[in-house]
C-alpha cells in the first residue's frame, strides 16, 4: 500500500517535470504537446520504438535536456534521502543528515581547492571540482571516523557526532580561508556550494548512476536492521545484531552514496533531513517502511524542486538548494502539526 | 526448554574501579534467583556481566556452553535480558517492538516469516497483550510497557531471562502482576535472574536470593537465611522489622524515634 503511494508519487514527479517545461527553445514558437513529451521519453529508456510525431528539435529538448536532467534529479533525490534516513536510524537521531559527518563541509572543501587551483569547472566527465568534492567527502567522513573512536576501538554514536561537528568546524575554516584568499572564485564556489541539476546530457546521470544502482537497494533493505538498532546499541548487540559490522556497512554505503551525489550535484540541502521525517509521520516509525519510502519520496521531490527551479523565474534557475528549503519547510511544518494534532 | 547459568570467578573492572569481585553462583534449570543488595553493590553489574553486555573476566555457562565462544545470535537464542530502562522506540507499534524479539532467529534481510509472526502471536496471547498488538508502544501505561518489553524477551524463545529491576516504578498491583507472570514462565520451565529492590517481593517469589555488597556476595540461601535483621543492618545500613510468617518473610523499615 505504501509503496504504491511512493511509486505513484514518483512516476507523477516525472511526468509533470517531463511536461513542463524548464525554457521555451530558441527560435520554436509550438509547444511541446505533453504526451509527445512522455512518449519520446519512454522511447529513449525502453526498448520499443515509439513513434511520438515530435519534431527533430522536440525530440532532442525532451531527450536530450528534460529526461536527463529528471532522471539525474530522481537520482540525487533518492541517494540524498536514503542515506538521510540511514544516517537518522544510525544515529538514532533526527537532526542526523548525510552531512553531519563532515561529508558536507569535506565536499565544500573539495571543491574549493579544486576551484582555487583551476582543476575543473564543476561539469564534464571526472571534472577536478567533481573529484576534489568526492576526495574532500571520504576524507572527512573518515577522518570523522577516526577522530570518533573513543577509548580503543568503541565508537558511540555521541562521540560520532561530535567528530563530525569538530571536522565540519575544521573545514569549512579552511575553506572559508581559501575563499577569502581568492576572492575571484567565490563566485563559482558559492553557485557550486548551493547545488544544482544542471546536467550537460546524460553525462552526469551516467557517472552515478552505477553507484546508485548498487548502493540504493542495500540501504533500502537496512530498514530491519535499522529497526533493530532503534532500541540502542547495546540492546540490539543482545538480540545478537553484530551492530558494529553493520554500522560500518551502512555509514560507508551512505557516505559514498552521498559523496557521490554531492560530487555531480554539489551541497543540496534539506532532502536528507526532511524526506525521512515526512515519511515517518505519514506512515509510522518503522524503518522497513521508512528506508524505501524516503528513497521514492526524496526523487519525487527533488524532481519537483528542480520543477520549480528552472521554471518559477524564466530565463534564470533559482539554486535548487534554495528551492528545496523554501518549498520543503513550510511543507515539513505543515505535516508536522497536521499529524502531530492527530 | 530449560537451562542452567553457570558463573565461575566472574570479575568486572572500569578502569581501575573494580566495579564486580570475582563472583561464582549456579542458577539450576528452572529455578528463579533473585540479585538483591544496596544501591551500588554491583546488582546490575552482575546481571550485566553475566548476558556479557559488560566486559568482565572470569567464566560464564548457559545450560553448559562458555557465553564467551558463542556467537551473538546464539546467546541471543540461549538468555534474553531485559534492562532497567529500555530504550523503546517512540511510534513504534506494539507488534513491531515484541517482532524485533525474532532477531536471532530469522536472516537479517528476510521478511518476517510466518512462523515469526506465529511465535510472536503465540507470545501476546500468554501475556495478554493481543488487544495492544496495534497500539504505539508510547501510549502503553506503566504496567503494559513492562508486559510488553517482557514479551519482546519472550520473543527470543530464549531458556534463561535475566530480568534488570523489573518491577521498579509500577505500582502494587503491577508489581503483582509482573511478579506472577514471571512466575508462571518459571513454572513453564525457563530460568530467571533477577535484580530487586523491594525485599519482600523478592524474597516472596524468588526461589533462591543472593545479596551483594559492595561487588561482593554478602550472603545466600533462601529468603529468611539472607534477610535477617543482622543482614540488612550491616550490608543496607537500615534498620528494620523482619517477621516471619508462614515462610513469607516481611522486612517493614522501623520507625526510628524522633527527635
Amino acid at each position: 500500500m505504501w509503496l504504491l503511494a511512493g511509486t505513484a508519487f514518483v512516476i507523477a514527479a516525472a511526468v509533470i517535470a517531463l511536461v513542463v517545461g524548464p525554457k521555451p527553445p530558441s527560435g520554436a514558437t509550438t509547444e511541446i504537446p505533453r504526451w509527445g513529451a512522455v512518449l519520446e521519453a519512454l522511447d529513449r529508456i525502453t526498448p520499443f520504438g515509439i513513434d511520438t510525431g515530435l519534431t527533430e528539435t522536440q525530440q532532442s529538448i525532451v531527450g536530450n535536456l528534460r529526461l536527463p536532467r529528471v532522471v539525474f534529479g530522481l537520482l540525487v533525490g533518492a541517494s540524498l534521502a536514503a542515506s538521510g534516513s540511514t544516517y537518522q536510524g544510525i544515529f538514532r537521531n533526527p537532526l542526523a543528515s548525510p552531512y553531519l559527518l563532515g561529508i558536507a563541509a569535506g565536499g565544500g572543501l573539495g571543491a574549493t581547492i579544486a576551484f582555487v587551483n583551476d582543476w575543473g569547472d564543476g561539469a564534464g566527465v571526472f571534472d577536478g571540482v567533481q573529484l576534489g568534492a568526492f576526495a574532500g567527502s571520504l576524507l572527512a567522513v573518515g577522518l570523522t571516523w577516526a577522530v570518533g573512536a573513543t577509548g580503543g576501538s568503541d565508537r558511540s554514536t555521541t562521540a560520532l557526532i561530535l567528530a563530525g561537528i569538530a571536522v565540519t568546524s575544521f573545514f569549512t575554516a579552511f575553506q572559508t580561508f581559501l575563499q577569502q584568499r581568492n576572492a575571484d572564485d567565490i563566485r563559482q564556489v558559492y553557485t557550486w556550494v548551493l547545488g544544482g541539476l544542471n546536467t550537460s546530457g546524460w553525462t552526469e546521470v551516467l557517472q552515478l548512476l552505477p553507484v546508485a544502482l548498487v548502493l540504493l537497494p542495500v540501504l533500502a533493505l537496512a530498514g530491519r536492521a535499522l529497526d533493530i538498532m532503534a532500541v540502542g546499541e547495546e540492546e540490539a548487540v543482545m538480540l545478537g545484531l553484530p551492530v558494529t559490522q553493520v554500522r560500518l556497512v551502512l555509514i560507508v554505503v551512505a557516505s559514498l552514496l552521498t559523496a557521490a551525489s554531492v560530487a555531480v550535484s554539489g551541497l543540496i540541502g534539506f532532502v536528507g533531513l526532511i524526506i525521512p521525517h515526512v515519511v515517518r509521520l505519514l506512515f509510522g516509525a518503522s524503518f522497513r517502511v521508512i528506508a524505501p519510502l524516503s528513497i521514492l519520496f526524496g526523487a519525487g521531490f527533488l524532481v519537483l524542486c528542480d520543477l520549480a527551479a528552472r521554471t518559477l523565474l524564466p530565463p534564470a534557475e533559482i539554486p535548487i538548494g534554495v528551492v528545496t528549503a523554501f518549498f520543503g519547510a513550510p511543507f515539513f511544518v505543515f505535516i508536522l502539526r497536521t499529524t502531530g494534532r492527530s | 526448554m530449560s537451562s542452567s547459568v553457570q558463573v565461575r570467578d566472574l570479575s568486572v573492572k572500569v578502569g581501575k574501579t573494580t566495579l564486580l569481585q570475582p563472583t561464582s553462583l549456579t542458577v539450576g534449570a528452572g529455578e528463579w534467583l533473585s540479585i538483591i543488595g544496596p544501591n551500588g553493590a554491583g546488582k546490575s553489574t552482575l546481571l550485566r556481566a553475566i548476558v556479557g553486555a559488560a566486559k568482565s573476566t572470569g567464566d560464564i555457562a548457559i545450560g553448559g556452553k562458555s557465553l564467551r565462544e558463542m556467537k551473538g545470535t546464539e546467546r541471543a537464542r540461549r538468555v534474553a535480558w531485559v534492562p532497567q530502562n529500555p530504550i523503546i522506540p517512540s511510534g513504534f507499534l506494539v507488534i513491531d517492538y515484541v517482532l524485533l524479539g525474532r532477531t536471532p532467529h530469522r536472516p537479517l534481510l528476510a521478511a518476517e516469516r510466518p512462523e515469526d509472526l506465529a511465535f510472536v502471536h503465540q507470545v501476546l496471547v500468554e501475556l495478554d497483550l493481543v488487544e495492544l498488538a496495534e497500539r504505539h508502544v508510547d501510549s502503553l501505561s506503566g504496567g503494559e510497557r513492562q508486559r510488553v518489553i517482557i514479551a519482546r524477551a519472550l520473543a527470543q524463545d530464549a531458556p534463561v531471562l535475566l530480568l534488570d529491576e523489573p518491577t521498579t516504578a509500577l505500582d502494587l498491583g503491577h508489581q503483582q502482576e509482573v511478579l506472577m507472570l514471571l512466575d508462571r514462565l518459571r513454572r513453564q520451565g525457563r530460568t530467571i535472574v533477577s535484580t530487586m529492590h523491594d525485599l519482600t517481593l523478592a524474597g516472596q517469589y524468588a526461589d533462591r536470593l543472593v545479596m551483594l555488597a559492595e561487588g561482593e556476595i554478602a550472603a545466600t540461601g533462601t529468603a529468611t537465611e539472607v534477610l535477617t535483621e543482622a543482614n540488612l543492618s550491616m550490608y543496607y545500613n537500615a534498620d528494620v522489622n523482619v517477621t516471619v510468617c508462614d515462610d513469607l518473610v516481611l522486612v517493614a523499615p522501623r520507625l526510628r524515634p524522633r527527635h
